[in-house]
């Protein structure tokens, strides 16, 4: 049987050959945890969802580049969150003078209607409160399944700052969560 | 709660990308990939001229005594490496255009 990181090498191998349709594949397989990364950082999903094109966009520009001698995922998250982070900083030196950063990074409603699930709108907003390094290294170690080694990777933080950062955003979500909810967590599982 | 846990949460925690996502990425792949074949294409061809036509050129500016002075090397070796130069500057430059290119 084959692995998932087997199969992605199978991919970028063909995708180095020209074969786009196993550029689609990967896409499709990396398309929604990517866009979460995003949305931790812009907190906009129509945003998040822009900047990911351009991601995955240099992504296929620069596939020739990926030697193998990390995982495809990790190095695929690496850019999604350079790209993100550049975004948003342009988009913060575009921001009119007075006008508060927070106000664009506010939950804005329109992504609420897409929830149709009461557990996941709880943990979306839980996160909203917590911030958003603590937030984005959260999903890179709980969602993506990165070690902390290859977070230092992605984000260029040392491994002693992922771990306690790590540490003070699981606290803030838990905390956060229970404000929310005022109840049990275990019933959000 | 333990970390298997929150790992649950936050796997049943992912936003979903539209529907129409991966057919405009594609497309946006598409383009690039048929704009880079144009270019290649056009830089190869511009790539052969120069290197019939340049020698002849070279030639008759030497026979005219146009160019001033001795050259020891041979005038197609001249060529042949300009041309290669030629080619991957305009290499360099068309597909840094194309990139560049809105779609």
């Amino acid at each position: 049987m084959v692995s998932g990181a087997d199969n992605d090498v199978i991919l970028i191998k063909r995708i180095k050959q020209g074969d786009t349709q196993a550029f689609r594949l990967i896409v499709e397989k990396y398309k929604d945890v990517s866009l979460t990364l995003a949305y931790s950082i812009l907190r906009d999903r129509e945003d998040a969802e822009d900047v990911l094109q351009d991601a995955f966009l240099r992504l296929y520009k620069s596939i020739d580049k990926f030697r193998f001698d990390s995982r495809f995922s990790t190095w695929l998250y690496r850019i999604v969150v350079n790209t993100t982070l550049n975004a948003k900083e342009k988009k913060k030196n575009n921001l009119n003078p007075g006008e508060n950063l927070e106000i664009v990074c506010e939950d804005k409603g329109g992504y609420e209607l897409l929830i149709d699930d009461e557990r996941t709108y709880f943990i979306t907003k839980a996160l909203m409160q917590v911030k958003t390094e603590e937030a984005l290294l959260l999903r890179l170690y709980y969602l993506c399944d990165l070690s902390i080694r290859e977070i230092s990777a992605v984000t260029d933080l040392t491994e002693t700052n992922i771990k306690v950062t790590l540490h003070r955003g699981r606290k803030s979500m838990l905390e956060a969560l229970e404000k929310i909810t005022g109840r049990d967590l275990k019933s959000l599982l | 709660m333990t970390e298997n846990e929150i790992k649950e949460l936050f796997n049943k925690n992912v936003v979903r990308t539209s529907d129409e996502f991966t057919d405009t990425l594609m497309r946006k792949v598409e383009h690039q990939k048929k704009a880079k074949e144009k270019y290649s294409f056009s830089i190869v061809a511009f790539s052969v001229i120069c290197l019939v036509f340049l020698p002849l050129i070279f030639r008759l500016l030497l026979a005219d005594n146009i160019i001033p002075f001795e050259i020891n090397v041979s005038p197609i070796l001249i060529c042949v490496v300009g041309s290669i130069a030629a080619f991957v500057l305009l290499y360099r430059l068309t597909i840094l255009r194309a990139a560049l290119k809105p779609e």
